[in-house]
Formats: structure tokens, sequence, C-alpha cells
């Protein structure tokens, strides 16, 4: 290169500010940044493949494993898919459990990530406090189905616990000490100095090249396109009247008000789907193996996951393909890096809600 | 920033948010998977339907193995029990310096140990959940 400023240099796979190992190269003229090149491929288990060793019903438990965070949401996908394939219809109410269970890990990866971005910018105070709601969060999740990350309760043809009325009575109350906690917080995130100046008007994507890049969920929704997975009202959501969150900025601040706001929505969701839930069973019993191909999609906290389900009969799959949320959002990298100064990349990377484990399987 | 002080001032007075969580289970948890040997009648359905292939079910030598250490804790393994030997214990295993392999002895039903010679048979009932370890032998699953 003539210019001697530029100059080039490796972010990640191993950076404070990286939960999970992704590689960019940054191209930096000066403080600028020109250029940058993600590379995945550091944390790959193969469990796509896995469909050769274990059954149709093991593979749920492999799947949740794909990532801990949206553990119940991949589950409830493939189920989903699994279900169709095999012309199974689920109890009203384990659609309604499933609903509860998804929002609430839905609120978790949400505070989580609040609390990672507050950490990207320094904002370590705010970082704790997010992550002290999301303990609530976690206890509801612990106490409901037995364990606080990957809860196991989906199943092919239901769910494998139900929420008593005296549960329910605790989850809500719970769910009110935490709306009331959110709110201080959302203020603070809200009109904050601070993570004003880290976050309006840094990385802005258009509507259209949101929609170009093929973003998906939170990202998408930032920009300005209303699309929610959830909209299509599989499972129990088509009785759960509600919108999706926009904003239209498509800066780094929409996309953290859009995940906030995500985050009364599934309380309101949740609070909805306790009171209008069904008495019945929460299963029912399936025989026999599935045939056929499909294609299960279900919204997860950083957007549509996609599950490409192929059976011949046997009791293995004959393919599993998923395409995750963050697969899907990377790109977005290559439009809101180039031209940020390089103390902002931490934050445009958090931004998209990287989810490693998710995107390599 | 001062809307966060009064949070900050209830932080310093109020406990800890996160609870001790090994220590104080909530009830129903998914902790670890325990056998009462008496009630298992080796038919082997626990094995087969295993996610994570820690069970090892052997009626002809009337064993039971379980690596505690590959166990995933889903609660599969109990719900398909016919016989309702295995029970979820609120509590996560204990730490170990070996992975070890817990082994259970009990009586398989006559029509399976049959095969054996009788001589066998007799000396492996009374040893009822004696655990052996066979150090560093994780299972051939990848
Ligand atoms: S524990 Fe239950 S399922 Fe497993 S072999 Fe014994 S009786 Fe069968
Ligand atoms: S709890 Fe799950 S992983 Fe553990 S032994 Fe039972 S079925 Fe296997």
């Amino acid at each position: 290169m003539p210019d001697s400023n530029i100059s080039f240099i490796p972010f990640g796979p191993q950076h404070p500010v990286l939960p999970e190992p992704i590689h960019l190269r940054l191209v930096v003229e000066n403080e600028k940044v020109v250029e940058a090149l993600p590379t995945v491929g550091y944390v790959h288990r193969g469990l796509e493949k896995m469909v050769e060793a274990k059954d149709v019903n093991q593979m749920i438990y492999v799947v949740e494993r794909i990532c801990g965070i949206c553990s119940c949401m991949h589950a409830m996908a493939y189920c989903q898919g699994i279900e169709e394939l095999m012309n199974v219809e689920i109890p009203e109410r384990a659609k309604y459990l499933r609903v509860i269970w998804a929002e609430l890990h839905r609120m978790h990866s949400h505070l989580l990530w609040l609390g990672l971005l507050a950490d990207s910018f320094g904002y370590e105070s705010l970082f704790m406090q997010t992550w002290r709601i999301r303990e609530r969060v976690m206890d509801i999740l612990d106490k409901t189905a037995g364990n606080r990350v990957i809860i196991s309760v989906n199943v092919i043809g239901g769910v494998r616990r139900d929420i008593d009325t005296e549960m329910q009575k605790w989850v809500l109350q719970s769910l009110d000490a935490i709306e009331k906690d959110l709110r201080e917080i959302y203020n603070v995130m809200k009109d904050d100095y601070t993570v004003k100046q880290r976050t309006v008007g840094v990385g802005v994507l258009s509507a259209d090249d949101a929609r170009e890049l093929g973003l998906v969920g939170p990202m998408l929704r930032a920009s300005g396109v209303a699309s929610d997975h959830r909209m299509t009202g599989y499972a129990a959501y088509k009785d759960l009247d509600f919108e999706p969150v926009v904003e239209t900025a498509g800066d780094s601040y929409a996309r953290m008000i859009v995940r906030m706001k995500e985050l009364f929505q599934s309380i309101d969701l949740i609070r909805k789907a306790f009171a209008r839930m069904p008495e019945g069973d929460i299963a029912v019993k399936v025989r026999g193996n599935p045939t056929g191909e499909v294609i299960s999609r279900v919204e997860q906290s950083r957007g549509e996951v996609l599950y490409y389900i192929k059976a011949d009969g046997t009791k293995n799959l004959s393919r599993l393909r998923v395409r995750t949320p963050t697969f899907a959002n990377i790109a977005a990298l290559f439009k809101i890096l180039p031209g940020c100064s390089l103390s902002d990349v931490p934050v445009l990377v958090l931004t998209i809600d990287p989810c490693i484990s998710c995107t390599e399987r | 920033m001062l809307k966060m002080s009064k949070r900050l001032l209830e932080n310093l007075v109020h406990g800890p948010v996160t609870r001790l969580k090994p220590r104080e289970p909530f009830e129903g948890a998914r902790g670890h998977v325990e056998i009462d040997i008496d009630k298992c009648i080796f038919c082997m359905r626990c094995m087969r339907e295993c996610p994570s292939g820690c069970l090892t079910v052997n009626p002809s030598d009337g064993t039971w193995n379980i690596n505690q250490f590959e166990c995933i804790a889903c609660g599969v393994c109990v719900s398909v029990c016919a016989k309702h030997a295995i029970t979820m214990n609120e509590t996560p295993r204990k730490p170990a310096y070996h992975k070890d392999i817990s082994t259970y002895r009990g009586t398989p039903p006559v029509r399976v140990a049959k095969a054996k010679a009788p001589s066998e048979a007799d000396h492996k009932a009374p040893e009822n959940e004696k655990k052996e370890s066979e150090a560093g032998t994780p299972s051939a699953e990848a």
C-alpha cells in the first residue's frame, strides 16, 4: 500500500469484550476503520452431523446445546418441525407454556446483552445492575423448569413440565418486581449521557441496507423494518395480540432501545399467556418416526432461526440444517464497521448480539 | 447518573441477589440421577433413550452403570423408566478427581439371568448399591 497510515489490526478471536471467539481483520487508517473482514470457525462442534448418532428424540437435547441462551427456542423450532412432519397437534396448554418459557429466555438473553453492551463501553455499574435483574429471570426458569439455562422442557408432542396456579402467582409477582427494576434501568439507558455518547448515530444501517443484507431480529427492526417471525402466529403467539417493536434510526442506540422495549413486551406476553392459558394436557403421545422434509422457523432473541429437517422414516433424521440468526447478522458488520473509529468496534460488534456457538453449531 | 443513586444505596444494604445455587436448590431442580437398583428390572429402556449415552445397563451380569460426569441431567431416564427406579435428586453431583463410572449391582429377573450359571447369580445379589470405580474411562461416545 502506498499510504503508510494503513495498518491491519486483528480483533479477536480472544478479546476482553467478546464472550465467544470471532475474528475480525480490521484495516485501519489512523484511528478509522476502512475495512472489516469477519472470520468464524473457532468453535465448530459438528452438532448437525450428530443426527447420524442420535435418534429423533435424543436430538432435542443436542439442538438445545447449539446455544445455551436460546436453548428453549432451538428445541421449540426443532420440535415444531418434527410435529409438522408427523401431523401432531399439540395441546393448547403446551403451546402457551412454550411461549412462556421462550419469552423468559428472550428476557434473559436481552438482559445479558444489555449488560455486555454497558460493559463494552465501560459502564460497569450498569452492567452489574442488568445482570442483577437477569438473576431473577434465571430464578424463574430454575424454579419452573428445574434448570437455569438449558431447561429441557420441550418434547415432541408438547412440554414436560406444567406451571401450576401457585407457581404462576409467584412468577407474576417476580415479573412485577423485574418490571419495576427494568423501568429504572430503562430510564438510565435511555437518557444517560455516557450511553448516548457511545451509541447515538454510531453504526447506522438504513432499512434498505438491512433488508439487502438479509438481517433478522432486533437488527432489522431497529432499522425500521417491522419483521418479527412471532407475527406468523406459531405456538400460542396468534392469540396474544402484539406488535413488533420497531425503531427507525438504525443506529446502536436504536438497537438498544428495541431490545429494551422487547423486554417489556416479553413481560406483557407472559402475563397475557398466563391469563389466557387453558387447562388441559401438556403433551400428547407421539409414536412412529417422521418422514418428509420441513422448514421450521422461530423468532429467537437474536432473530429468526431456521431449521431444515429431512427425515426418511427411520429413527435417525437424514439431514438437519440450522441457520441461526447471528449467522445472518454478521453480514451487518461489513456495513457498520467501515467508517467507524477503532474505539467503537467493540460496541458495534456487540450490537449485533453475536452468538458464535449458534453460528457455528 | 443520579437516577441510579437510589438503587446503588439500596444495593449497599440489600443482601446478595444470587442464591447459593448448588446448596439451595429449588424444589424439582434437576441435580443428579439416582437409582433404586432393587426396583430395576434391567429392561434397558433408560439406556436406549438416554441422549448422552452415559448409561450402560447390563442384564447379563446385573449391573447398572452411570457416568455421572457425562449425564446432562435431562431427566429422560426418569420419565421412561416404567418401574420408577430412577429418581432425580435436587442437588448436583459431588465434585471428584476422576470421572468415575458408578456401578450398581442388582438382580435381573430370572428370565434374563437363566442363561447364566447359577453360582454367578448368587454372589452378586447382596452387593446392592456398591460403587466401583473405573478411573478415567470416558465412554466412546463422541
Ligand atoms: S432403570 Fe428402569 S428403565 Fe432402566 S433398566 Fe432399570 S427398569 Fe429399565
Ligand atoms: S438424566 Fe438424561 S443424560 Fe442423565 S442418565 Fe438420565 S437420560 Fe441419561
